[in-house]
C-alpha cells in the first residue's frame, strides 16, 4: 500500500506547478513509498515529444524518466481522462496504468497522504 | 467569433488543438483562421494540425496589428 500519493493535475511549462510536483516526487521516494497519478490536464506532463527551446525554460518532462530508478513504480492515470483528450497510452513517455474511476478513488482512499500539484 | 475572425492560441491554450477544435471540427463550423504560438505547441508536444497555423512572437505582434479589436480570453 502507497504512503504517499502524489498527483499531477496541470499541464507542462505554463507554470512551475508540475515541476514541482515532480521534483516533490523524487524527493518523497527517499524515504517513503510513493505512488504517482496524472488527472485531469495533468497527463499531458507526459504526452508528445516536448521541445522548451523557444520557451527558454528547461525541459524537465525528461526526468519523469527516472522515476523508477528513485523507486517510483506505481505510476497512474485515469482512462477516461486519456480518451477525453483523444491520447493513448503509446502517446506517453512514461509506462502507466490506466485506471477507472473506482479504481482512482480507491488509491486515494489507499494512500495514507495525497499531495496535489 | 464571426466569419473574418482570427483565433491565436497561446500558452496551454495550444491544448485546444487536441481537445476542441480536433474533436468538435470547429473550424470549419466558424470560418475562422486559426493561429498557434510555435514555441507554445512544441514545448508541450501537441500534434499540429492541419488547419492551424503556426506563427511567431512577430507573427502575434502582426496580427493583432491587423485586427480592428483584441479580446483576450
Amino acid at each position: 500500500m502507497s504512503q504517499l500519493l502524489f498527483i499531477q493535475q496541470t499541464p507542462p511549462h505554463g507554470s512551475i506547478i508540475g515541476q514541482e510536483g515532480l521534483d516533490a516526487c523524487l524527493m518523497g521516494s527517499a524515504f517513503a513509498d510513493c505512488a504517482l497519478l496524472f488527472l485531469g490536464d495533468g497527463i499531458y506532463q507526459i504526452s508528445g515529444t516536448q521541445n522548451t527551446q523557444g520557451l527558454g525554460v528547461k525541459d524537465y518532462s525528461v526526468s519523469y524518466g527516472v522515476l523508477p530508478d528513485y523507486g517510483v513504480s506505481k505510476l497512474y492515470c485515469r482512462a477516461q481522462d486519456l480518451e477525453d483528450r483523444g491520447l493513448a497510452l503509446s502517446d506517453l513517455s512514461l509506462s502507466l496504468a490506466a485506471l477507472s474511476d473506482d479504481a482512482v478513488a480507491q488509491l486515494i482512499k489507499d494512500a495514507a497522504q495525497v499531495l496535489t500539484f | 467569433m464571426m466569419v473574418g475572425d482570427a483565433v491565436i492560441l497561446i500558452e496551454n491554450g495550444v491544448y485546444a488543438f487536441a481537445e476542441y477544435f480536433v474533436t468538435e471540427g470547429s473550424i470549419s463550423q466558424y470560418s475562422a483562421s486559426v493561429f498557434a504560438v510555435e514555441a507554445d505547441v512544441l514545448a508541450r508536444g501537441v500534434p499540429p494540425g492541419d488547419a492551424i497555423k503556426l506563427i511567431d512572437y512577430t507573427g502575434f505582434v502582426q496580427l493583432c496589428t491587423e485586427y480592428d479589436k483584441v479580446v483576450t480570453w
